[in-house]
């Protein structure tokens, strides 16, 4: 990876603890040193998975001995102790970078260990791998949630169900996106989620995920946990995040047609007029902006792909707005449309930004005395403990986003 | 002793912090990452830059949540991440290149500060500064901070503090001018340094004082070999100040360990031998109120039996401190063991006092264990009020404070936690004293 002015691209094991901290009826243990789980644990804590909202998060230290003669005796000692103290459900066992270097088997020392802890499910997630990103430990996580913990004997729910999948703290906005979805996913069709994959999962509700009858997968790391479920269960899956006012309804109605029930046409209707009226008299400036100043008209974005994707369609397709500089935060899922930029790349881009709107971390953004209310990705500079934000996703998230580009227009004129 | 405790071993068998086990395994949720505790340090000091060079996770948790790239007068803090191939062929080159591209980017001096895999995998960062330093126009030091064998803060603080000596030349001495050694990690920027009356008294007799603390520069580290005396605060400055004595001959005054009003006696007259100066009547009203205080304890202290919990700075020696009142110790909490601790140690157990030490690592879990050992008093911090339980809390006021100040500090403290319950006022030590 080299030399980084900035927070480097997190690793896998970064995202696979991320994904499942926020679990309950679980605990997670991490197997190595402890600087990792104290400061996750904190920056988790400030973007809202505080203190008692999901697995309490443990680790077992190791030290110079432990690494020399291969002693893995912490780990099992402390899942005793976890045990009787928190009685999980489950508890999740994931290796620290330096086991991970001298090659400690967390699947085998997992399987012996089950043998004495038979009331609690270890589930050992792996890819500590230094050649794993935090998109593919958030994707591995996932996968691996529902293939140990789905039940296997269960039937549909008789009143539909969904669930949503690749709801994680590593992604900016996490929680709000997710409430917008379960108030549309209500409004259209009167449904209740039967798991949010993993914001607020629990256990059971991980157990019982093949039970609904469409998987919203809202993040591509998503989709092989959907297309598992998919195949074991039968339920069907749609991958796609709801920008904008088109663009949620046409998610509606993409829903619907996974469901086999059309979403409600009034409460499409009156959300859709709401948002309009909401936005019309920004619009309008945005729209003489953009006559005018057409170089001011710009939106220049970075952040994960599909949240990149989704807003700029929405601002280029929807908006008066023309595309400028994107890219994505993950080289494995940049392509031609939406390009990976490592710092090198971005750092000018951002430097140099002086029209439009700049759309990316929040480090970057107060680094180069950008509008940090644009923020669209982490790293973030800011806590976060309260869920009620507006969304970037849904029809909620339409008005929000003029909101925030329409302050900074006014910002700068 | 408790069956809790049988896994723990006694005060008198600890060499090193190796050996002190955890008093229950679980780690709730983690303790301090000597790295963390690094690159805190360089960011106070102006002028200074750092290279972190360890695994994403180092680099993303290396900063707070506002920390900058660059700071505010061009120190660079930057991250070199290891990639795969790093990992097992070592990240030399890597690193030699990202140091050229920070001199050349003005970097005035730079501490590499090696984590966990770059520490395990063995990576010669004195080899690169051989290599590097004649090359490059900042100044180089290194510092490798695997927690895997640095526990915590405090062992952090103390290597950070040598790997700064080492950025140290030669000087020629200034008579009379004194370094004020207390390096310390978490200070927040911009706030007031409290220290021990002692240092106000020496610039009140016109002592040239160097604060080498948070918020000194980089050019006050490299010109500290001038001085005369190097007065340290705290433990985890010690080392420094000991390698200052060997490099350049700088004689030191352990001001941290003195509780005892004879031994602060001893080393503040030591300080006016070498400092060829007076200290009479500075003091007179702190010192007579310690003297009240110790009589007191002797009294009324004996036989009280206490555990040490965290957050107590030098325990060990705090520990030896009351074993003068006959003060039983009956489980002491030791993050990090200094070399000076087996002197403690050792005269503890001359004492009659050898308690098992531990590391507390689930504070909320592991205080209902304190508790059925039934202690007089605990010291330390506490997450919530225990019902039975008397506890002196918030004992990191006195880190960084020495002198008769302290004693009366942490003597009252006592007696008010054991007469009330409860802590009382924080003591005001640029105040009157409490007569």
């Amino acid at each position: 990876m080299g030399l980084h002015r900035f927070k480097p691209m997190p690793s896998g094991r970064m995202g696979i603890f991320w994904t499942l901290a926020p679990i309950k009826e679980a605990a997670v243990v991490e197997f190595g040193c402890m600087g990792h789980n104290i400061y996750s644990g904190a920056a988790l804590r400030r973007g809202g998975i505080y203190e008692g909202y999901g697995s309490p998060l443990y680790t077992t230290y190791i030290d110079e001995t432990d690494i020399a003669m291969g002693d893995s005796s912490r780990l099992a000692a402390t899942i005793k102790q976890v045990i009787e103290n928190d009685s999980p459900k489950a508890i999740f066992l994931q290796p620290s970078a330096v086991p991970e270097v001298v090659g400690t088997d967390m699947y085998a020392i997992s399987n012996e260990l089950q043998y004495d802890f038979p009331e609690t499910i270890l589930v050992p997630i792996g890819h500590g791998s230094f050649a794993i990103s935090q998109h593919k430990g958030v994707q591995e996580a996932l996968t691996a949630l529902v293939k140990r913990l789905a039940k296997d004997d269960i039937e549909k729910t008789v009143k539909p169900t969904y669930n949503i999948i690749g709801s994680c703290p590593d992604l900016f906005n996490f929680g709000a996106d997710t409430n917008e979805i379960i108030r549309m996913m209500k409004g259209a069709f009167d449904i209740e989620c039967g798991c949010v994959l993993s914001s607020q999962a629990s256990v059971t509700s991980i157990q019982n995920i093949g039970s609904a009858h469409v998987n919203l997968v809202i993040r591509r790391e998503g989709i092989p946990a959907a297309k598992y479920l998919q195949k074991k269960f039968g339920t069907p899956y749609v991958y796609q995040r709801p920008y904008g006012i088109k663009g949620t309804t046409d998610w509606l109605i993409n829903v619907g047609e996974a469901l086999g029930k059309e979403p409600d046409k009034n409460f499409i209707a009156y959300e859709e007029k709401l948002v309009r009226d909401q936005i019309y008299q920004p619009r309008r400036t945005l729209e003489n902006n953009q006559w005018s100043y057409p170089d001011e008209a710009v939106i220049t974005i970075g952040g994960h792909y599909d949240v990149v994707k989704g807003i700029v369609n929405y601002a280029t397709n929807e908006l008066p707005f023309y595309k400028g500089k994107v890219w994505c935060n993950c080289p494995e899922m940049g392509d031609e449309e939406i390009p990976y930029f490592s710092e090198k790349e971005w750092i000018p881009v951002v430097k140099e930004h002086d029209k439009g709107y700049l759309m990316f971390s929040g480090e970057a953004l107060k680094w180069a005395g950008q509008n940090t209310q644009l923020q669209i990705a982490n790293p973030d500079i800011a806590y976060r403990l309260h869920p009620y934000d507006p969304p970037f996703v849904g029809y909620h998230g339409a008005v929000h986003l003029v909101n925030l580009w329409i302050n900074d227009y006014t910002l700068k004129h | 002793m408790s069956e809790k405790l049988r896994h723990l071993k006694k005060l008198s068998t600890i060499r090193s912090g190796k050996n002190i086990k955890f008093l229950t395994p679980a780690v709730y949720s983690g303790g301090w990452c000597p790295m963390r505790v690094a690159c805190n340090i360089v960011e106070d000091i102006e002028g200074l830059s750092y290279l972190m060079v360890g695994m994403p996770e180092c680099a993303t948790h290396s900063r707070g949540m506002n920390s900058m790239p660059e700071g505010e007068n061009g120190e660079l803090r930057w991250l070199y991440v290891l990639d795969a191939n790093e990992v097992i062929f070592g990240c030399r080159e890597g690193v030699i290149e990202a140091l050229k591209i920070m001199d050349e980017a003005g970097a005035k001096a730079i501490l590499m500060i090696a984590t966990c895999v770059t520490d395990l995998i063995g990576e010669d960062f004195e080899g690169i500064i051989s290599e590097m330093q004649p090359k490059l126009n900042a100044r180089l030091s290194y510092v490798t901070l695997g927690q895997f064998k640095n526990f915590g803060s405090g062992i952090g603080t103390w290597k950070t503090a040598e790997a700064l000596g080492e950025l140290m030349v030669p000087k020629d001495t200034v008579p009379g001018r004194t370094n004020v050694i207390f390096v310390e990690p978490w200070r927040t920027k911009g706030t007031e340094i409290e220290f021990p009356l002692i240092v106000h008294a020496l610039r009140k007799k016109g002592v040239d004082i160097r604060n080498l603390t948070a918020g000194a520069t980089l050019d006050d580290y490299m010109n500290a070999p001038d001085a005369t005396l190097n007065i340290v605060t705290t433990s985890y400055t010690q080392p420094l100040a000991a390698k200052m004595e060997k490099n350049f001959g700088i004689a030191y005054s352990p001001l941290h360990n003195a509780f005892k009003v004879s031994d602060i006696d001893k080393e503040y007259a030591d300080i006016e031998e070498k400092l060829g100066i007076s200290l009479q009547g500075e003091f007179d009203d702190w010192r007579r109120k310690a003297v009240e205080l110790e009589e007191r304890a002797k009294k009324e202290l004996s036989g009280l039996r206490y555990v040490i919990m965290t957050g107590v700075d030098m325990p060990v020696a705090l520990a030896r401190y009351l074993a003068e009142f006959g003060m039983e110790p009956l489980l002491i909490n030791v993050s990090d063991f200094h070399n000076e601790d087996l002197i403690f140690a050792k005269e503890l157990k001359a004492m009659g006092y050898d308690p098992p030490v531990c590391r507390i690592m689930h504070r909320d879990h592991d205080i209902q264990i304190i508790k059925e050992m039934k202690p007089d008093i605990c010291l330390g911090y506490i997450s919530e009020p225990v019902e039975g339980l008397k506890v002196a809390e918030e004992m990191e006021d006195f880190f960084g404070i020495t002198g008769y100040e302290r004693t009366v500090g942490i003597l009252s403290r006592i007696f008010t936690v054991l007469e009330t319950g409860k802590m009382g006022e924080r003591l005001d030590i640029y105040g009157p004293a409490p007569l």
